[in-house]
């Protein structure tokens, strides 16, 4: 197999030191609350969000103030208060500066009545109606609705949690993990109940010791759910790398096909919790790391705080210039401006200090194309994409790229293999519509 | 401060291009220095007063500084104003990230240590100017610099690259070589497939071989091409590289594994006695290890897909094997690789999709190339030794091979060694049609020609050797070699019927030692055979009778 075709992972400085054992500081109360929290207008993916709510209305912790449009995603509200005018504010997701509503966080954190709870005995169908009301999206980055890999799943086997955190400088999987192993394993049954698995794999990667431990210690309750360590290799965690790895099966579109059923350990972990006691997900930890941020740490902060409230509660940032990721250094675009709101999906602000690229030709060495995850040639790739040969891309399968950043990372020359590929993706979508 | 916006990602292998360059250039250096130091032994050894340790080092400087300074050029004629750098740091940044100081000590070590400066400068200038920059620079480059200057002085400026006189006569270990070095004696058609080395147990006893050991051979104890020759330091290289992944271990592996299992192959088809032997040979003469390491993995004229690399590799073996058995030169390893740097384009623009895909079906391909390329070989091989029976090469069968071998010690040689001043006897043994049989031993050493007719076996007349040349129409078909027996009395008269009338031969051909080139051309008619043969045996029949 690696005859021919790419290793497909490799060893990186994970940087995880900085923040795995610092001190959690907390946004949600205390000193450094948070004053206002934003919520999108609209979906990553562009469709609007509709919002229920409007200026002057008050809210409470855990109200439901809105849905997407484009799959049915309920906006729970973060914190209680009134909301203001809305405003424009910069999202990541989308690119550019969109409208957000504004809620002004009174510091009571008022709760809502909490949602419908099921239990292990409930059926099927409730648990899948619960998931879908719990309003969660895939919280390791990507944001998918969770709810869409149940509807209806069929021939699945295994459940596995993935809890690899692949990225460099995340630690909030291991945090997360670590401190919240009930409803880690209460996440599994009631998954594996939804999905119809039989049993559930939780996979990490290996000199996760505090989380082997504090997940082997109550692992006897539950027979079906076994621990599986990988390699600290990246991108292990991507879903396409980890059920290769751990069930040795590949598959083509989804991982259903290899029967089985991908989930980010926090998601099942708050879906342990919102399943059992009906409230919804309202904070979300955030790594905030990096050389360019003064005490990285991890931050436990309301839905919808500001980066840059983030990052002073960090210490702020270093002299000089520097990248602000929204997300881990690898696939991450760093951003221009610090006052976006982080949402579910974002578990982390990586914050490096500018390093300049010095760029050499290519020397067709294929580095990347041994290293590619998803087994293309981005060389060949970046070629296509200098020639407009859009057939050519084709053929080179170049939609099946992840943008995993592994070509750039490896590349000798230092040349922006990756995004060559992003803008050749970019031109073959326009080009074959 | 400010935010910025480069792409993704921001955390980078902290491998570069500059670094492999550097690690290449310090297992070359590593190359050279053995280099240098076998000259220096050598000009001990000739004791004539030779530069040859000094030339060693001269050569590589010579090829560094004519390549910098072509670079320095490039980067003038094609600097513009209003670019960010100034001339200076534009000049400084291309001499040291177009890698040209590489490229120079490759070419440099695939230079024999005698070979004129001028040389080594116009071939430093065609690597860089022509080669290299014309196309763009590096990495832009459709074939391998070093390998195509090479090639460009082997082809223009063969004489300037020859061995010189004192090389030829002293020395130990050298003299007795009548090509350029080593490999160049090699220089036939079929010396691959020659038929020294068929049956003796002691390897190879023929006279280009005989001075030297597989141990020699091995650790570049024989006068080649400056970096050429180490064959055991430079896989010892090759692995390390590997190991750094400085260069892609596929493609040695496939290529040094493609020659062995072909060479292994011919060996059993032509029924040479020790395979194993013949193997090393193949893989220890000539710049065979020295391409395979530094020249063949050069990624920039590569394909850049593991699959490709391994497929080019086999076929750069492939082609080795054939040029070599089959082919005008000697070695085959500059023209395979220049020719596999041609397809190179076409390999990875076939190599589509993914790399998961299609894994039977590219395992089959290099499987496939792999079985094909050993299979051609070894019937190339066989064909060139009649194709009809396996115990038999040149025509001769494998009788009258043991009845030399064994009876006098003397090597057969095949018919282009008639093209060779060699130590010793030789001799020529032609048939006509008639199956009328004469004999010319030439002695070297004593300038003495001995004709004699034979009819039947060699046995019959007490000769110590015989390769049959037959004459049929107006064409040679096969020739012999005989050395001893004397007749006298017909010695005069052929003799000099041979000097007189061979057309195109003649005395200054003779007095060069240089009897019948070899069995086609025009260098004499086959009428003028006839007739001396005719000669001789008149003369001989009347003797006996």
């Amino acid at each position: 197999m690696s005859l021919f075709g790419s290793k497909g992972h490799r060893h990186l400085d994970g940087h995880k030191e900085l923040t795995k054992h610092e001190e959690i500081i907390s946004l949600v109360s205390g000193d450094n609350m948070v004053k206002q929290v934003y919520f999108p207008t609209m979906s990553p993916n562009g469709k609007p969000i509709t919002y229920t709510v409007k200026e002057g209305d008050y809210v409470k912790v855990g109200s439901k103030i809105g849905t997407r449009t484009d799959f049915y995603v309920p906006i729970y509200c973060s914190v209680s208060g009134v909301v203001q005018a809305s405003k424009m504010v910069f999202s990541p997701q989308v690119g550019r500066a969109i409208q957000h509503v504004v809620i002004a966080n009174d510091g009571q954190y008022v709760e809502e009545e909490p949602l419908k709870t099921v239990t292990l005995s409930s059926s099927k169908e409730e648990i899948f109606e619960a998931i879908k009301e719990a309003g969660l999206v895939g919280m390791g980055g990507a944001g998918f609705p969770t709810y869409i890999k149940y509807n209806n799943p069929k021939n699945i086997d295994t459940l596995l949690v993935n809890g690899v955190e692949c990225e460099p400088y995340l630690t909030t999987d291991f945090i997360a993990m670590q401190q919240d192993v009930d409803n880690l394993l209460l996440g599994c049954e009631y998954l594996m109940k939804a999905s119809g698995a039989k049993r559930a794999i939780i996979a990490f990667k290996v000199h996760k010791d505090e989380v082997k431990e504090a997940i082997e210690a109550k692992l006897s309750a539950h027979e079906n759910i076994t621990i599986c360590e990988v390699p600290d290799q990246y991108p292990m965690g991507w879903e396409r790398t980890l059920v290769k790895q751990v069930l040795k099966k590949e598959y083509d579109k989804l991982p259903s096909e290899a029967g089985a059923v991908v989930n980010n350990a926090q998601t099942v972990i708050s879906l342990g919790k919102v399943l059992s006691t009906g409230k919804v997900i309202t904070n979300r930890l955030v790594t905030v790391s990096g050389d360019g941020v003064n005490h990285p740490t991890n931050v436990l902060c309301p839905i919808g705080t500001l980066a840059s409230e983030l990052v002073s509660s960090c210490g702020g940032y270093v002299e000089g210039d520097i990248n602000l990721i929204p997300g881990g250094p690898m696939c991450a675009k760093a951003v221009k401006q610090d006052d976006f709101p982080i949402l579910l999906q974002m578990g982390s602000l990586t914050i490096l200090k500018f390093k300049q690229v010095e760029t050499v030709p290519c020397l067709r060495c294929g580095a990347c194309t041994m290293n590619c995850p998803a087994g293309l040639q981005p060389v060949e790739i970046k070629i296509a994409f200098e020639r407009k040969d859009t057939d050519r891309m084709e053929k080179l399968n170049i939609m099946s790229c992840v943008e995993c950043g592994m070509c750039s990372y490896v590349c000798p020359s230092h040349i922006e293999v990756t995004e060559s590929v992003k803008k050749a993706k970019m031109i073959y979508r326009l080009m074959k519509k | 401060m400010a935010f910025r916006t480069n792409p993704a990602p921001y955390q980078r292998a902290k491998k570069s291009t500059l670094q492999i360059m550097l690690i290449l250039c310090a297992a070359l250096a590593v190359v050279w220095l053995f280099a240098i130091v076998y000259s220096f032994k050598l000009d001990g050894l000739v004791n004539k007063n030779t530069h040859y340790g000094l030339n060693s080092i001269l050569i590589v400087l010579v090829a560094l500084l004519t390549t910098a300074a072509c670079d320095a050029l490039t980067t003038i004629a094609k600097h513009k104003k209003d670019s960010k750098l100034s001339l200076g740091k534009e000049i400084i940044h291309d001499l040291i990230h177009n890698y040209s100081y590489v490229t120079a000590i490759i070419f440099a070590l695939t230079l024999p240590v005698y070979t004129s400066y001028y040389v080594v400068i116009i071939g430093s200038i065609f690597a860089t100017v022509v080669v290299k920059n014309f196309f763009g620079g590096f990495g832009k480059n459709i074939f391998n610099p070093a390998i195509m200057a090479r090639i460009f002085v082997g082809l223009c400026f063969a004489s300037q690259m020859s061995v010189p006189e004192v090389l030829k006569t002293t020395g130990a270990g050298i003299d007795g070589i009548s090509g350029a070095t080593l490999t160049t004696a090699f220089n036939n058609a079929s010396s691959w497939l020659s038929t020294s080395f068929v049956g003796s147990s002691t390897l190879v006893t023929n006279s280009i071989f005989a001075d030297y050991t597989l141990v020699d051979m091995l650790f570049g104890n024989y006068v080649g091409a400056l970096g050429e020759t180490f064959t055991v330091v430079i896989f010892v290289l090759g692995i390390v590289l590997s190991v750094l992944k400085v260069i892609n271990w596929r493609t040695p592996v496939f290529y040094l594994s493609t020659v062995a299992v072909s060479a292994f192959v011919i060996a059993l088809v032509c029924g040479f006695n020790n395979p194993f032997a013949y193997v090393l040979y193949h893989l220890s003469l000539g710049g065979l290890m020295f391409g395979a390491v530094f020249m063949l993995t050069d990624p920039v004229t590569g394909p850049t897909s593991p699959f490709g690399k391994s497929l080019v590799a086999v076929i750069a073996g492939f082609l080795t094997v054939l040029i070599r058995v089959k082919g005008g030169y000697p070695e085959g390893v500059m023209y395979s690789i220049a020719i596999c740097n041609l397809i190179s384009p076409a390999i990875d623009y076939l190599t589509v999709g993914k790399s998961s895909a299609h894994i039977v079906r590219k395992y089959c391909g290099i499987a496939g190339t792999f079985i094909v390329s050993v299979v051609l070989c070894s019937c190339i091989a066989f064909n060139v030794n009649g194709g009809k029976e396996v115990y038999s090469i040149n025509g001769i069968d494998i009788a009258e091979y043991n009845y030399v071998t064994q009876t006098l010690g003397f090597n057969l040689k095949d018919k282009d060694c008639l093209s060779k001043k060699e130590n010793g006897k030789e001799a020529y043994f032609v048939v006509d049609e008639n199956g009328t049989k004469v004999a010319v031993v030439y002695d070297v050493k004593l300038d003495e020609k001995t004709v004699i007719v034979v009819e039947g076996y060699p046995q019959e007349f007490n000769l110590h050797a015989y390769i049959a040349i037959s004459l049929s129409d107006d064409s040679v078909y096969e020739i012999a070699f005989v050395k001893g027996g004397s007749a006298d009395t017909y010695k005069d008269a052929a003799t000099s019927y041979v000097d007189e009338n061979f057309i195109g031969l003649g005395q200054s051909a003779i007095a060069n030692k240089e009897i019948i080139p070899n069995s086609c051309g025009a260098t004499y008619s086959v009428t003028d055979l006839k007739k001396a043969i005719n000669i001789a045996y008149n003369m001989f029949v009347s003797e006996y009778k």
